[in-house]
């Protein structure tokens, strides 16, 4: 490198790689940081955060739930958003294209499971729509957005709302449901 | 376990690449930028590949690392090209060292444990990066069937038509049938590499010994740590842009042909990952035009440095425009304009976002601030560019978020909390490596140095 006074400093060579630290003064030196690093972490509330959250909380969390499949994980997180992802998810085949009530009935007090409320959830198209792609998703909210809506497979049914959509009478309707407009024979998965 | 093997082999031709355009760097310069040069050479040719009607997958894909990881390793070894280990190579041990190396490999196995072990939780993550790499993955196209569904607002939309090097990156991942990693396995790759190459760097001027303490304060800097387990796009981006900076302002000093190199391959691959990074490229031909006037030279590098910059920034708002056909909106004012209360309200935020209880940053801003008084006459005489492009890319980047329409784009405080405090990773580094390296600094250090090695 270049030496030159008017920009960045150049680290001395000799000091870098012929002379080696004495043991002791190693030792000093690895308390010093050592401590210093102790007191940054304890008294700072970012890097205490760190530790103690970030990497603690999480590392235990995780060692005591080992083995929690990706459903489990996600229900962990998600709670029954997750939950009932997964029971569409098994029960309509990949090509699937789901009507979905409005998004504000996930929120409505009514509503038969307690869906997120703030940022993301079931009651979010496109937030969904990571889960079950491929299949295409069309909420009832979004209906005048379309310029072409593809034809509905599958109706996803709560509160009694998507039973009128299908081409058949259903004999026991459920608060959450996923059902063809089409009658078939195939017995839904049981709910998670 | 396809990943492993594209994260290997892409590894493999971006450290041959740099090896063969920048012979004279350290082994662990080569190491460290090797990722990040081949991912941005991955997405560069899945553009290609995207204009001429070439399915992405991970054939072609592969075939792509495949013909120029054989190619330069003929070159390579029909020239006899090898790396020589050097002094500047080895790295000093000592106890104290080793101490530092094993809590960063501690933290490191942390923050990675929970990376691999949740899945993608991020909400800007499931609606848009990580949605639209399964997208990619399954239809083998950028111009994937989201754009032909409607859009709750333009932000959903937005996050679709990011520039691509985070959705390859993760797309990547989707690209085997049962995933064992999920896509934040690129991120660790990408802050591995960001952590070899800045310790490099800064053992380009200090000892090891410190350069390995201030490598660990730059990469606990607590929100920035946070995001290697995030699938998002912002940690990639501060890694490109502030490595492309740091490599500019060694170009300044030592005008080595090959900083200059590395420095602009990575300012385009930072634009490759978010279009803010243009910003930047404005910072960045402020401090080169400075040293323009001051040596009355290199004309020719402003102009090329910032050409490249606008013409990718550019050229991927017209592929968006007119190959996909996808317009987000307009978030910001396209004049001047002048707006004293949102001006103030928008710098008191930033400020108290930057500094308030070091929550976000840690000891990140104090300690520049404290360190940029001490050498500010310094600073002032020598002109050194590195504390000037950190306040000049702060101020540039924080007046983006005057220029947004808030009107449009929703609440300054909202935006500010979210978006802007994420985007300041991108001067994290830079901050402490101005921290290590000021003259202030070197002579502190040079006394440790001389009471340690004595």
């Amino acid at each position: 490198m270049e030496k030159n006074k008017k920009s960045l400093p150049v680290k001395d060579i000799k000091i870098n790689e012929a002379k080696k630290m004495p043991f002791v003064k190693q030792i000093l030196c690895t308390v010093a940081i050592a401590l210093l690093l102790l007191a940054v972490f304890k008294e700072n509330k970012g890097y205490n955060w760190l530790w103690n959250d970030l990497i603690h909380e999480n590392l235990k969390f995780i060692n005591k739930n080992k083995n929690l499949n990706y459903t489990e994980k996600m229900q962990a997180k998600f709670g029954a958003d997750a939950a009932l992802i997964e029971y569409i998810k098994k029960n309509t085949p990949d090509n699937a294209v789901i009507a979905f009530p409005a998004g504000d009935s996930f929120l409505s007090a009514n509503a038969p499971y307690k869906f997120i409320q703030g940022l993301g959830g079931i009651k979010v198209r496109v937030w969904t729509q990571n889960f079950l792609y491929p299949r295409t998703l069309v909420y009832e909210h979004e209906l005048k957005k379309w310029k072409n809506i593809p034809q509905i497979t599958h109706v996803v049914c709560m509160n009694g709302w998507g039973y009128d959509q299908l081409e058949y009478e259903v004999q026991t309707r459920n608060s959450f449901d996923v059902l063809p407009v089409k009658y078939t024979n195939r017995q839904n998965l049981p709910m998670p | 376990m396809i990943i492993i093997a594209f994260l290997i082999s892409i590894l493999a031709v971006g450290t041959l690449a740099v090896h063969v355009w920048a012979q004279s760097i350290t082994l662990l310069e080569k190491l460290g930028l090797g990722l990040l040069i081949g991912l941005g050479y991955v997405t560069i040719m899945c553009v290609c590949m995207e204009l001429i009607h070439i399915p992405i997958n991970a054939g072609t894909i592969g075939l792509c690392v495949a013909i120029p990881l054989t190619a330069l390793s003929y070159y390579l070894y029909k020239n006899k090209i090898t790396h020589t280990i050097t002094d500047h190579d080895k790295v000093q041990l000592s106890i104290p060292f080793v101490l530092m190396l094993a809590f960063l490999i501690y933290i490191w196995y942390g923050i990675s444990y929970k990376a691999l072990y949740w899945p993608v939780a991020e909400y800007d993550s499931i609606t848009g990066y990580d949605l639209h790499a399964k997208m990619i993955a399954r239809e083998g196209t950028l111009k994937t069937s989201i754009f032909t569904y409607p859009y709750h607002s333009s932000y959903d939309l937005a996050r679709f038509i990011y520039p691509p090097l985070t959705t390859v990156m993760f797309s990547l991942s989707y690209m085997e049938i049962d995933p064992i990693f999920n896509t934040k396995i690129m991120m660790l790759g990408l802050a591995l590499s960001f952590i070899i190459t800045f310790f490099a760097l800064l053992r380009k001027y200090i000892s090891d010994l410190w350069a390995m303490f201030f490598t660990i304060f730059t990469i606990i800097t607590p929100e920035m740590f946070s995001h290697i387990s995030l699938a998002l796009t912002n940690l990639p981006n501060a890694i490109y842009t502030s490595l492309a900076l740091l490599y500019l302002v060694i170009w300044l000093q030592d005008k080595k042909r090959e900083h200059f190199i590395i420095a602009i391959v990575l300012l385009s691959i930072s634009l490759l990952s978010r279009s803010d990074s243009i910003v930047y490229v404005l910072a960045s031909a402020l401090v080169i035009g400075i040293d323009c006037i001051k040596t009355r030279k290199y004309w020719i590098p402003l102009v090329v440095y910032t050409m490249v910059g606008f013409a990718l920034f550019i050229g991927w708002n017209m592929y968006v425009k007119y190959y996909i056909g996808a317009n987000a909106g307009d978030f910001f004012v396209k004049t001047l304009f002048w707006d004293s209360e949102k001006f103030t309200k928008i710098f008191s935020k930033a400020g108290g976002l930057m500094l308030g209880d070091g929550l976000l940053y840690g000891l990140t801003f104090y300690t520049f601030l404290i360190i940029l008084a001490l050498n500010f006459k310094d600073i002032v005489l020598q002109i050194r560019y590195l504390p000037i492009l950190c306040i000049v890319a702060w101020l540039l980047y924080t007046l983006l978020y005057y220029q947004i329409d808030y009107s449009f784009a929703g609440s300054i405080d909202a935006y500010l909390n979210a978006s802007y405090k994420r985007g300041l990773f991108n001067i994290v580094p830079l901050c402490w490596y101005f921290v290590a390296t000021s003259k202030f600094s070197q002579i502190m250090l040079e006394k440790a140095n001389t009471f340690l090695y004595k």
